[in-house]
């Protein structure tokens, strides 16, 4: 509990001196440290039409719920809510997906479990529409709470791996959490090509997201060494493959009845890559998130489930 | 009314009869209420979950009877949302100004800062002398304003230069509140929240449990920030400046609604009686001194246009003589009315041809002469050509980023309908409605614009036709506000990142919200700033989808201006090509080189 209770100051403070001892060796012999995995990365692949009960297949075949969220931990959910969308437009995580995702939370007896997103467009309009609001609410258990993200939230974090972005305003709540899920849809993307669980982290961050545009696969990589998720559910359900990612047209969208679940992010993003007939290492964040050690890009080293 | 404590220590007057209902408890119960729902519905003008509002938030717009005369002049149409104003006219003509004494929230918050006043207006009377009352000369000199601002109101809707929201006290109010003290109230309770939150005290357990309700429930949803918040607010602070001068100033001397009631209160058959002040208690005249809406001239007679009913007079009466009743209207050629100019009002002496009738109106307790009347109509004529010939910045035509709210149609006929009252800047999601200063005009002040840099229209987002008391923005149904064109946006290839600088960006076409993409790219091999070939993609805007949302302005990452603007559609620069994808083709092929074409603006 004692590590809990810290305030942002002493985290923010052991959190740089944790980084700054990883980053140097990260530094001196990065590619010996990606290519040297401790353990093979393990993936479920589930698919079915109970997106609630896919989530909890695959957690359990994963070791279960119990081994990511302890008694009382503070958890983050965090699922792209980023568009004024219905769920079957493929541009937010499927209402489901979240909500199943939280009751397992909240049944392995989590302190509280928050599910927020910094949106693109109005928050309110995306939370309600993205069904993801009603979803939450439905469980009726006041530790599970989609609040709303404001600028009060964010303070600034040192990315001390970072090369491309060396600093940068995180959602205080996102990098404090002691379990944080990361819960992206898998979308066609202009820019980066396909938005996955990468790119998700645009939701935790402040500043001028815009600014993140340019060399966009590096920054996210360098991002991704500040949250470090869990768990990550990717939710491919239903996929948008064109005029993302706002989508909008139902014809762009291909349902797929799966959902992704990693511990390792990358090896997550590079199964959901598969999807979308494309290759893991076409993915510009991918590749930058492999080269960084955050996680397997190659599917061949990666244990993968199908349930 | 504070006279009646020590007025009732006095040995009691043999003809005080039964105890009378207590009307003015009643009004001040009616005044907090309608205070009370004014201010929860202000709240409640913004999104709340569902794509329709659930409260009627232009409430108040729609009963008044300024506000709806004004637009049905001003539009030549008859705007059916607005019936309820014909009920406070009916209820006007049957009871006379119950409007301003009773429901007007303005009014009530005058009445509530004159209590706070008090001790500073004591103040105020000892350096200026006597206040404001009716009969001094500048009193009687000023008295005919607001019915010359009405006249003049009317006509200007008439012929296209509607001031009215300007001066209308509910539009006056809830500009003030919502450009000025709403993001003021927001900033300084939530920066005192977070101030408690990020020290530990006393005071913690406490502001845990109260934060979020302010939060939720007294606090708008985000910060707003508004051009002209500070000439809405000095004007709201002038009205409450001028009670310094006396007991509703604004409402007796300025306000024009408080004219319009006045005038239909000429034909009430509720009246005071006495008509004038009575010399029957040890306070003689207190009635007339006394009174909020100095309804009582010089000489004592009483003006039904004056009176705004708040009971006042006949509570704190001890006689038990000054009480309002229903009387049938005198059999008279015309309107029975005190007469108040000087050559006339001559002192006590005179007062008993006060209340003689008179003929057609002449000169009456508003001291409104023909001659004034027909003064106030020849200059409303004439001003709105004045206006015009000094219309600032604008020759020909308007300027081609004054976008107007979704489906506002003709510039010229949404500004005589818009009466600028400040809903729609309210309730917009995205702080991009903003109040126009002089872009479209002296007579476009406080007119709504999207500025989308501040915030872009929300695509399914129909607010600000909901909440339009006049329809100036018309109320559209999703399936229509989707496609209905704002603006065409502009790429500037000169500032705009992969034309300008060879730099990866398309944050506007990943926010374009039309499907199929009204901004499309083009894959291209490119030499970037550090000599590697890379793959680059480049937006061009594809006219024909483009509703003008301006997401794609609010959105772009560079600093200050866009490098992808909005434009009217009428405006010259939406109808010049700016690369292939231009309305009318535009050569294929050619589009490379264009990013360093000059002279096309």
């Amino acid at each position: 509990m004692a590590s809990m209770d810290m305030d942002r100051r002493e985290f923010l403070q052991q959190m740089a001196a944790w980084s700054a001892g990883v980053a140097v060796p990260v530094l001196l012999m990065p590619n010996a440290f990606a290519n040297v995995p401790l353990e093979t990365p393990v993936l479920i692949v589930a698919r079915g039409k109970d997106y609630a009960q896919l989530v909890a297949s695959a957690i359990t075949k994963l070791g279960g719920i119990g081994k990511f969220v302890q008694p009382n931990a503070k958890v983050v959910v965090k699922p792209n809510i980023g568009w004024d969308r219905k769920p079957e437009h493929a541009a937010n995580t499927h209402p489901d997906v979240v909500k199943a995702i939280v009751k397992l939370c909240l049944d392995a007896r989590a302190g509280s479990v928050q599910v927020f997103d910094r949106s693109c467009n109005d928050a309110r309009r995306c939370y309600t529409n993205s069904g993801i609001l009603d979803a939450v609410h439905s469980l009726n258990d006041p530790r599970a709470t989609c609040p709303y993200v404001e600028d009060r939230h964010f303070v600034p974090v040192k990315i001390d791996r970072g090369k491309v972005v060396t600093e940068w305003d995180f959602h205080k709540d996102a990098v404090a959490a002691d379990c944080y899920i990361n819960v992206p849809v898998a979308k066609h993307h202009g820019l980066s090509k396909l938005t996955l669980g990468m790119k998700n982290v645009m939701g935790v961050i402040g500043g001028s997201r815009g600014k993140i545009h340019q060399q966009i696969g590096q920054k996210l990589a360098e991002l991704n060494t500040v949250i470090r998720p869990k768990l990550t559910v990717i939710d491919a359900t239903r996929i948008l493959l064109r005029h993302g990612p706002q989508g909008g047209k139902i014809e762009d969208v291909k349902v797929l009845d799966t959902v992704i679940v990693s511990t390792d992010p990358v090896a997550a993003d590079a199964y959901a890559t598969t999807l979308f007939g494309m290759k893991p290492e076409e993915i510009e964040s991918t590749v930058a998130a492999h080269q960084l050690g955050l996680g397997e890009m190659d599917l061949n080293k990666v244990k993968i489930i199908e349930v | 009314m504070e006279q009646s404590s020590a007025t009732s220590a006095m040995p009691k007057p043999p003809i005080r009869r039964r105890r009378a209902f207590p009307w003015r408890s009643l009004r001040r119960a009616a005044q907090l209420l309608l205070l009370g729902l004014f201010l929860w519905l202000f709240r409640r003008t913004e999104y709340a979950g569902a794509d329709e509002l659930a409260q009627p938030v232009n409430f108040f717009f729609r009963i008044d009877p300024l506000i709806s005369a004004a637009a049905v002049l001003a539009g030549r149409t008859i705007i059916s949302t607005l019936w309820p104003a014909l009920v406070i006219v009916g209820l006007t003509i049957l009871l006379g100004r119950f409007f301003c004494g009773w429901v007007c929230p303005l009014g009530t918050l005058l009445d509530l800062f004159h209590r706070l006043l008090r001790p500073i207006q004591r103040l105020a009377r000892r350096i200026t002398g006597r206040p404001v009352r009716p009969g001094t000369p500048w009193a009687n000199a000023i008295r005919p304003t607001r019915h010359v601002l009405l006249i003049l109101m009317l006509i200007f809707a008439a012929i296209g230069l509607p001031l009215v929201g300007y001066l209308d006290p509910i539009g006056l109010l809830t500009r003030g509140l919502t450009f000025g003290v709403d993001p003021a109230w927001h900033q300084s309770a939530s920066r005192l929240i977070e101030t408690g939150e990020a020290h530990a005290g006393w005071w913690t357990g406490t502001l845990n449990k109260i934060a979020p309700f302010v939060r939720d429930r007294l606090l708008p949803f985000q910060h707003k920030a508004f051009g002209l918040a500070s000439v809405a607010m000095w004007m709201l602070a002038a009205v409450f400046a001028l009670e310094l001068l006396g007991r509703r100033f604004w409402c007796r001397y300025l306000c024009p609604l408080g004219s319009m009631v006045g005038v239909l209160a000429w034909f009430s058959p509720l009246r005071r009686v006495p008509e004038r002040t009575c010399t029957k208690c040890a306070n003689a005249s207190d009635c007339g001194t006394e009174c909020r809406m100095g309804a009582f001239d010089a000489s004592g007679s009483f003006s039904p246009e004056a009176c705004n009913l708040c009971m006042d007079c006949q509570a704190d009466c001890n006689t038990g003589i000054a009480r309002f009743t229903f009387r049938r209207r005198p059999k008279r050629r015309g309107i029975a009315l005190p007469v108040t100019d000087s050559s006339q009002a001559l002192g006590p002496g005179t007062a008993g041809a006060m209340s003689r009738p008179i003929g057609p109106v002449k000169s009456n307790a508003s001291g409104m002469s023909r001659r004034a009347v027909l003064t106030s109509v020849a200059a409303g004529l004439a001003v709105p050509a004045v206006v015009k010939a000094a219309r600032l910045g604008g020759t020909k035509s308007v300027q081609a980023t004054l976008l107007r709210p979704p489906g506002a149609g003709d510039e010229k006929h949404f500004l005589n309908l818009c009466i600028r009252c400040g809903e729609c800047l309210k309730v917009c999601p995205t702080n991009g409605l903003q109040p126009a200063a002089f872009e479209a005009g002296v007579e476009g002040l406080f007119s709504p614009r999207l500025v989308p840099r501040t915030g872009y229209c929300e695509l399914n987002c129909t607010l600000c036709g909901q909440v339009c008391p006049t329809h100036a923005i018309p109320a559209l149904p999703v399936e229509e506000k989707v496609t209905t064109a704002i603006g065409l946006a502009i790429i500037d290839r000169e500032k705009c990142l992969p034309w300008a600088k060879n730099e990866e960006c398309i944050c506007c076409e990943e926010h374009c919200p039309v499907s199929d993409k009204a901004i499309v790219y083009k894959e291209v091999r490119v030499t970037d700033a550090t000599g590697n070939s890379i793959t680059l993609q480049r937006p061009s805007v594809v006219a024909d989808r483009c509703i003008g949302c301006g997401i794609c302005e609010n959105k772009c990452p560079l600093d200050g201006e866009s490098a992808i603007r909005i434009v009217r559609l009428d405006s010259a620069q939406a109808k010049e090509p700016e690369g292939e994808h231009r309305r009318g083709g535009g050569g294929g092929g050619r589009g490379m080189g264009m990013g360093r074409g000059r002279g096309r603006q």
